[in-house]
C-alpha cells in the first residue's frame, strides 16, 4: 500500500503536466474532468484498501468507520459534481457556487478528520498514518477545485 | 508536458514504474485507469463523457463496497 499511495502522490503531483492529448491542446473543461474521474478512482482505490486492511483484523472496525463514512461522502458528493458537470459546461457555470461548496466540503471534512487524530494510526502495510493515506484525497479536490476556477476564467 | 524535461520525463516514467512494479496489481490496476484517462483523443466532448462515465463508475463501486462492509460488521 506504500507504494500505492506513492504512486498516487506522484500521479496526483504530475497530472497537471501530464494530461495530453493526441492532437490539440486540453482544454481547461477536460482538465476539470479528468481530474475529478481520477479523484473518484483514487478514492474507491483508498476506500478498497481500508476495508481489506480492517477485514485483515489490522485495524477494529472503530477505526475504519470514520474513515469510511468519510470517503462515502466524498464519493456521494463527487458523484453530486459529476451529475452537474454531466449537464455541460453551460450548467456547470449556473452551479458554480454548488460545485464549489461540494469541493470544500470534501476539503474541510477531510482535514477535520485527519486533525481530530483518530487517524494517527499507522497502517503496517503502508509504514505511514492513515491520516496520510487520506491527505491525499484532501490534495487532489484542491487541485480540482483549482481546475475549475481556472476553467471558470478566474 | 511541455514544462518537463527529457531528464524529467524520464525520471518521472523511472519513478513511475518502479511504484507500479511494487505494489502490485491493484496499483496497476489504478495506474492503466489513470494512464488511460489522462490520454486524450481528439474529441473533447468524448474526453469528458468518458471522464464522467468513469468518475461516476469510480463513486457507484466505493459507496456499493463501503455499504457492502458496513453490512458486513453490523453499522
Amino acid at each position: 500500500m506504500k507504494r500505492s499511495i506513492a504512486l498516487m502522490f506522484i500521479l496526483m503531483s504530475v497530472t497537471v503536466a501530464c494530461i495530453h492529448k493526441h492532437s490539440g491542446t486540453v482544454s481547461p473543461w477536460e482538465r476539470v474532468n479528468v481530474n475529478m474521474a481520477a479523484l473518484g478512482q483514487i478514492n474507491e482505490d483508498i476506500a478498497k484498501g481500508v476495508i481489506g486492511v480492517q477485514q485483515a483484523g489490522t485495524i477494529s472496525v472503530q477505526q475504519a468507520a470514520p474513515i469510511l463514512n468519510y470517503q462515502e461522502l466524498v464519493a456521494k458528493d463527487h458523484a453530486a459534481i459529476e451529475n452537474i458537470l454531466l449537464a455541460g459546461s453551460t450548467q456547470a457555470a449556473s452551479q458554480s457556487t454548488q460545485i464549489q461548496a461540494l469541493l470544500n466540503e470534501i476539503q474541510k471534512q477531510g482535514t477535520a478528520l485527519i486533525q481530530s487524530g483518530g487517524l494517527g494510526i499507522k497502517n503496517p502495510k503502508s509504514q505511514q498514518t492513515f491520516a496520510q493515506d487520506l491527505q491525499g484525497i484532501v490534495s487532489l479536490a484542491s487541485i480540482v477545485l483549482t481546475d475549475y476556477q481556472l476553467a471558470e476564467g478566474k | 508536458m511541455a514544462s518537463l524535461g527529457i531528464q524529467g520525463v524520464a525520471l518521472l516514467i523511472e519513478e513511475i514504474l518502479g511504484a507500479i512494479s511494487a505494489v502490485g496489481p491493484a496499483g496497476i490496476d489504478l495506474y492503466l485507469k489513470l494512464e488511460s484517462l489522462f490520454n486524450l483523443g481528439s474529441d473533447e466532448q468524448a474526453n469528458v463523457a468518458a471522464a464522467i462515465k468513469a468518475g461516476l463508475a469510480a463513486d457507484t463501486d466505493t459507496i456499493a463496497a463501503i455499504e457492502a462492509w458496513k453490512q458486513q460488521v453490523g453499522l
